[in-house]
């Protein structure tokens, strides 16, 4: 017994003299690790207090300084990896596979499609050279670039391109609607593809290259491999840069590659020249806001995304940052059911839209007008299809002419059951706002807090809601917004706005279309208001003061950004 | 003894067997499509009903729950939703961050809280027993989650001393891999140290006032082999049982302290995984959970009864 307790004596003070040992280690250990190079003073970030311009046509800084790395063909640094903090793990690395923002943000960096757009948004050739229409709009005729090379060293062909479109009308719907309208595609040549259209189709190459769930262009051995069953786990593309591995919630990483060749000699919006100047890029997921600002305090990410616009004010001004605003890209909008029983009175909708304030939801949401604008028209200013039709009837704000349109409705004091979710504060706050405005009308409403899971799939049955928030990224043509699919939740149609939309995608050119949207337009804010919209917003971005160019419209592109040293 | 584990392993059945049927049905029951998060916000009606037929959610849930409950029974998980990989995998190389930062706190909180609830008993009412019985109040009273943003102000933003956020294989670089959880384990153990300081006083003042030390006293042996050797083996039930329910308490605390530190552990993939609406991990995740608490419990008992012979004895009658 004497000699056990010595071995219990003697184990507990070595037990205590390691544990010492070991908490001194630690300490030393991360005092020794040298500490990051100290925030780099820059001057305060321009971008901070003005849209970003176009950061893709902008013409990058030279690397002035002898002491700097020499400065790649047009500019930028080449070297480096980039870690960019991102909002969560994708649900997979196939773009095709699914829609979901943060699979688009990834794999469109090493991936491509037949057609992208310019900086003016108008749909231009990135894996095509070039497409031409028959008179009768019926024939698309889609030559594609030669000695384009996938990853894995192939030559992409008319034979990839064929079953990369065919699997892709299996999954996506935009794909369906597509190939719905097409006759027969054939390939004369391996560098030419003819599609015969049943009828025109206006958005044909607005289409092939949108990104969300887009039309991606991958080796035909790997997508015939895949199917429409299942992921690609192993994407390859032509992109400027190559997967290389993916650490499920860690990382995904992706290499330069080195045989990339662009379509052109500048670069315009997410198309034109493309420059591959980081060695790396780590997609990090980091869900929590809170720690992807401190990482790029602290020297950790390169680039953060989702950061919250109240935040903006306290850290415009810190020296380790650099704020990034987007240009206009986002709508908030909330969306009316027109299949239940109360929001499908046509007078109940417009009571709502002449009681609302659209500004004083905005601010709650979205603080300042460096983040907000107001505007009726359902598209982007900066896109081709600014139209201000039926400006009269947005933003009303008009609880007198509310009340009568209510009086005239047939609203019996039912209960709106109004679904946002906390999960994007600014969809909750700009509820909060029109919860209220509504209230003060004389409605009956119930602001249901849920999360986005939970609303995403409540929203498809109309039996349980009345109105939804929400909001939209940047989509280039007004026959892919998601209030002209008649099946998306809300359900807006009728014959006349249906008869519209067919005339939007049947007619060619582009004034004729600019013309059928505003008759859309029209309708939309003086008779049918199938939704709220309430303006359009920026979204708000950090990135350490060392990365440059990044391309934040239509959607995050790390081709053309650099590191300064 | 031999007896006694192989009877609490046993145990182990009933309990997994509710833990299962219940967090199966309620993570059914719960609002939320898997499918429609993984088809993304822009897909069509049609694709998700899709995903749901492709992920077998079309199915009726007594059946998707026998066929779930028939593959558990054979150790079989099943495959997440969201990760593309099977749930055991999924578990397996989360487990090492988790493990790691339960075991780095525990350490911590063990040489923090032990010394520093004897030293209290030792000098009662003196500055030290003030200080010590003050700061463990503090740091029961803060949670970790704060403690760890405020950490992370400090040594990752100001000084930069450490990394705010992520992880490194220890395997890879053993050093690294301390730098990374150092922080995270310091905001979880604290509490747990403090706990214990408080605990470790009580009764080591307990045992300081019993009839053996003062004889041991009065034998003219010298105060610290009065400790040493007759007290503190005395303090040690307590204190095991605090360590105990510590181990519960800072896989627990794991969860959130992982979310801050963004640390690619279990209790994040949980979080995420009840986010994303992945129904497997859910329910493997939490069957592991209360595996692991249950095993956890048994350890502590065995502990009990090699670290006091009067248990041992008793036992054995």
């Amino acid at each position: 017994m004497a000699a056990d307790r010595r071995t219990r004596r003697i184990s507990r003070r070595d037990f205590i003299r390691v544990a010492a040992l070991a908490s001194g280690a630690s300490v030393l250990a991360a005092c020794s690790q040298s500490a990051p190079p100290a925030p780099v003073p820059t001057a305060p970030p321009s971008s901070g207090t003005k849209p970003a311009a176009a950061p893709t046509t902008a013409a990058p800084a030279p690397a002035a300084t002898s002491a700097a790395p020499a400065p790649a063909a047009s500019g930028g640094v080449k070297g480096g990896t980039l870690r960019a903090a991102i909002i969560g793990e994708p649900p997979s690395l196939d773009p095709q596979w699914t829609t979901a923002t943060v699979t688009a943000n990834i794999s469109w960096h090493y991936v491509e499609a037949l057609f992208t757009l310019d900086a003016d948004f108008k749909a231009i050739p990135m894996l095509a050279e070039s497409l031409e229409t028959s008179s009768d709009g019926l024939t698309r005729t889609v030559k594609l670039r030669k000695g384009v090379l996938f990853h894995n060293g192939k030559e992409m062909t008319a034979e990839d391109v064929d079953a990369s479109l065919k699997r892709w009308a299996q999954i996506s719907g935009l794909g369906k609607n597509l190939f719905a309208k097409v006759d027969t595609v054939s390939s004369p040549d391996k560098y030419t593809m003819v599609f015969k259209m049943k009828s025109p189709y206006a958005i044909f190459d607005a289409v092939l290259g949108y990104r969300s769930g887009g039309a991606a262009i991958m080796p035909k051995e790997v997508v015939e491999q895949a199917t429409e069953k299942n992921q690609v786990t192993n994407p390859i593309g032509t992109g400027p840069y190559r997967f290389v591995e993916q650490l499920k919630d860690r990382y995904t990483r992706v290499v330069r590659w080195e045989k990339y060749q662009s379509n052109g000699d500048t670069p315009s919006g997410p198309g034109g020249k493309k420059n591959a100047y980081f060695d790396e890029i780590r997609f990090i997921p980091v869900p929590d806001q809170n720690v992807r600002i401190a990482g790029i305090q602290s020297g950790d990410y390169d680039y953060a995304e989702g950061i919250n616009t109240d935040q903006y004010s306290l850290l415009k001004d810190n020296k380790q940052v650099t704020t990034l605003l987007s240009p206009p890209s986002k709508t908030p909008l909330h969306y009316f059911n027109n299949k239940s029983a109360i929001m499908s009175d046509q007078k109940l909708r417009q009571a709502i839209l002449a009681a609302i304030d659209p500004e004083a939801a905005l601010k709650a949401a979205w603080a300042t007008t460096d983040f907000y604008r107001l505007s009726p028209s359902l598209m982007l200013k900066e896109t081709p299809w600014y139209t201000e039709a039926g400006k009269e009837f947005y933003n009303q704000k008009n609880p007198d002419k509310a009340r009568q349109l209510l009086k005239e409705s047939k609203y019996n004091g039912e209960t709106i059951r109004y679904m946002t979710t906390r999960e994007y504060p600014t969809m909750y706050q700009e509820s909060v706002v029109l919860n209220q405005q509504m209230q003060a009308i004389g409605l009956k409403t119930d602001l249901q807090v849920i999360d986005w899971a939970t609303l995403v799939s409540r929203r498809s049955k109309p039996e349980e809601w009345e109105i939804f928030s929400t909001w939209h990224g940047f989509v280039q043509d007004p026959s892919m917004m998601d209030w002209n699919n008649t099946t998306y939740p809300g359900w807006w149609t009728n014959e006349k706005v249906d008869a519209l939309r067919d005339k939007l995608l049947t007619t060619l050119d582009q004034k004729g279309r600019l013309d059928v949207l505003s008759q859309e337009q029209q309708l939309f804010w003086s008779e049918d208001v199938p939704l709220l919209k309430l303006g359009d917003v920026r979204d708000l971005y950090l990135t350490s003061p060392k990365l440059k160019d990044v391309g934040l419209l239509p959607y995050t592109m790390f081709w053309n950004a650099y590191l300064t040293k | 003894m031999g007896t006694q584990i192989v009877r609490r392993l046993l145990t182990l059945v009933p309990v997994l067997a509710v833990v299962a049927v219940v967090v199966f049905f309620l993570v059914h029951v719960a609002p939320g499509d898997p499918a429609a998060v993984m088809a993304g916000n822009e897909a069509s009606v049609e694709r998700v009903e899709q995903l749901r037929h492709d992920m077998g959610l079309d199915r009726p849930l007594a059946e998707q729950f026998v066929s779930w409950a028939s593959r558990a029974v054979r150790g079989d998980l099943g495959d997440s939703y969201f990760l593309n990989q099977p749930v055991a995998q999924a578990l397996a190389d989360r487990m090492e961050p988790t493990g790691l930062l339960t075991l780095y706190a525990l350490i911590l909180s063990i040489i923090i809280g032990l010394p520093a609830g004897i030293v209290a008993a030792v000098r009662r009412n003196s500055w030290i027993d003030r200080l010590t019985t003050v700061t463990a109040l503090g740091g029961v009273a803060i949670p970790s989650f704060w403690l760890g943003i405020l950490m992370i102000l400090c040594f990752a933003v100001w000084l930069r001393w450490l990394p705010a956020a992520g992880y490194t294989n220890f395997a890879d670089d053993p050093l690294e891999n301390l730098r990374y959880l150092i922080m995270p384990a310091f905001s979880l153990g604290l509490q747990q140290a403090a706990l214990l300081a408080r605990v470790v006083r009580s009764s080591m003042l307990d045992v300081l006032w019993e009839d053996y030390v003062r004889t041991a006293r009065a034998k003219g042996l010298r105060e610290q082999v009065v400790l040493v050797r007759h007290a503190l083996p005395n303090v040690i039930i307590p204190t095991l049982t605090v360590i105990g329910n510590s181990m519960g308490s800072l896989l627990g605390g794991a969860v959130v302290t992982e979310a801050v530190f963004n640390t690619p552990g279990v209790g994040r993939l949980v979080v995420q995984s009840v986010l994303r609406r992945d129904f497997p991990v859910i329910q493997g995740a939490v069957l592991a959970i209360a595996a692991v608490y249950v095993l956890v419990n048994l350890l502590v008992d065995i502990a009990y009864v090699l670290a006091d012979p009067r248990i041992r004895e008793g036992s054995r009658s």
